[in-house]
């Protein structure tokens, strides 16, 4: 915290006093993908699409045709692969908050880009370890059991609890950083169609 | 004249309470005498009368009797009364002939390769010669699977068994995780064994047909010391299916442990030939002994090895 006392007053707020035209650069940088999305971007919506749903018919045959379809994965070492990809995607989370709580406590202006990126990934690897959990699990359709017959005791009521509080406070983390780009959206988009407003 | 007023009304006020604490209490005391009373279960139950008619009544006017077929689930939780399931296993006489694992299969309508025993080959050093070694749920005391379980869809009855309720578990697989023993398997809802299932739910002609229920798809299995044949006062299957006798089965209680044709006194059974538990510094208290292999019954064969090799 050294460091912290030797920061100069002016410095603190050198973020609100950019000039106009260091301004106009950054809302056409946040605004210009927004508005229109090239033709290798819409490629590779379409490509990450395919995936998200080559994934869902694949979960979906392991479901209606019994877990002995998961071909390579029929013994219990092979399942797994399962629990250290939902241990894999935690870890990034943590990382995620870890980036942007670092950042904040050491008072680095440059962090506020760097938090959002940070935030968005947590979010996105919180959310994937969740449904890894549940895409282990063998009785998917008795997740209700965890509320109806929950033992504290058991770790796995904490992964419960853990995860949705991570996810929940990522999700807060990553809507502060965003105040003043959804205020500068609102105020400088006016040609979208009606669901994105 | 006020402070007369307030004087009343305080003991008005204290005449309500002193009501109403009497009518708190009659409820309570009518809430304990209606909790004598048995409540109704919904099952149904043929009885003989006395004078020779056959009768159906609810299942909570008789006392529990070991013989019902079915169980409901709270039975099944409570488990037999003044039991204490204990089981000797006599390496000496084991020579792998799986019929301790064919039988169980049978007993509970499941197919290979799911197996609640597992022979496996067992060398102390090497100078010292190879024995057989039959694993399966150690039914502890201290179960490290039951503490884990999320839904508590494992637990430990009172007569000692460590049950399963299969339409409870959710399958997360952590139990298997937390056995040392690797005692518990994952059904992985192979077709052959659905097919299996679904054919010998209702077969009740089988004489092993299975009164517990079911391992279901994408549940964790395991031994239950046939909780059914144990409650009718039956041997497990796999006791009376071993050809040499090397399981014995018994009730600590009583202190007796039979495997069908002898029976010993279990305490001194255990005294004379040495009898350990596995992984006994773990502190799980297993209910499950072994008798050192000191006088075998059989040379060890390597070729009955190959049965256990399969998957």
């Amino acid at each position: 915290m050294s460091e912290d006392i030797s920061i100069p007053e002016e410095s603190l707020n050198k973020h609100e006093t950019f000039t106009q035209e260091e301004y106009m650069v950054m809302k056409n940088d946040l605004l210009k993908p927004i508005e229109k999305i090239g033709k290798a971007g819409k490629i590779w919506i379409a490509f990450l699409i395919t995936v998200f749903l080559a994934g869902v018919f694949a979960y979906y045959l392991q479901e209606t045709r019994g877990k002995y379809t998961t071909i390579n994965l029929r013994d219990y070492t092979m399942w797994g692969v399962y629990i250290s990809n939902f241990l894999f995607m935690v870890a990034i989370g943590l990382v995620g908050v870890l980036m942007s709580a670092i950042l904040k406590l050491t008072h680095f202006e440059w962090y506020r880009p760097l938090s959002r990126i940070a935030e968005v990934i947590a979010i996105g690897s919180i959310m994937f370890a969740g449904v890894s959990i549940i895409v282990a699990m063998g009785r998917p359709d008795r997740l209700i059991n965890l509320l109806l017959h929950g033992r504290i005791q058991s770790p796995i009521v904490w992964d419960v609890i853990g995860i949705s509080t991570d996810l929940a406070a990522s999700l807060i983390l990553l809507f502060i950083p965003l105040i003043p780009s959804i205020i500068t959206c609102k105020n400088n988009l006016k040609n979208l169609p009606k669901w994105q407003l | 004249m006020e402070k007369e007023n307030n004087n009343s009304s305080r003991r008005n006020f204290l005449r309500l309470g002193a009501l109403g604490g009497i009518a708190l209490a009659g409820t309570a005391i009518a809430k304990v005498v209606a909790d004598e009373s048995p409540t109704t279960t919904g099952k149904k139950v043929k009885v003989l009368t006395a004078d020779g008619k056959l009768i159906e009544i609810d299942s909570s006017h008789v006392d529990h009797h070991a013989a019902n077929d079915d169980f409901s689930k709270e039975e099944l939780r409570q488990g037999i009364e003044g039991k204490k399931f204990i089981r000797v296993i006599d390496l000496g006489k084991c020579a792998n002939e799986r019929k301790c694992i064919t039988g169980c299969q049978k007993a509970h309508n499941i197919l290979a390769p799911i197996e609640y025993i597992k022979v496996k080959k067992m060398q102390d050093s090497e100078l010292a010669s190879p024995y057989w070694f039959p694993t399966m749920c150690y039914h502890c005391d201290n179960p490290p699977c039951v503490k884990v379980c999320p839904v508590d869809a494992t637990f430990k009855r009172s007569d000692g068994i460590v049950a399963m309720d299969y339409d409870r578990c959710i399958g997360c697989k952590f139990c298997m995780a937390a056995c040392p023993y690797s005692a518990r398997t994952f059904n992985f809802g192979r077709p052959e064994q659905l097919k299996f299932t679904e054919a010998h739910k209702n077969d009740t002609s089988d004489p092993n047909h299975c009164t517990t229920p079911y391992a279901q798809e994408g549940t964790v299995a395991k031994c239950d010391f046939c909780t059914d044949r144990s409650a009718k006062g039956l041997l497990p299957a796999c006791v009376v299916e071993c050809p040499n006798g090397a399981i014995y089965h018994g009730d600590e209680l009583e202190d007796v442990v039979s495997n069908g044709e002898d029976s010993f006194r279990l305490k001194k059974l255990l005294q004379d030939r040495a009898g350990y538990r596995q992984f006994e510094e773990l502190g799980t208290k297993p209910r499950v002994y072994y008798l050192p292999p000191v006088k075998r019954d059989f040379p060890f064969e390597d070729a009955t090895e190959v049965h256990n090799t399969k998957e």
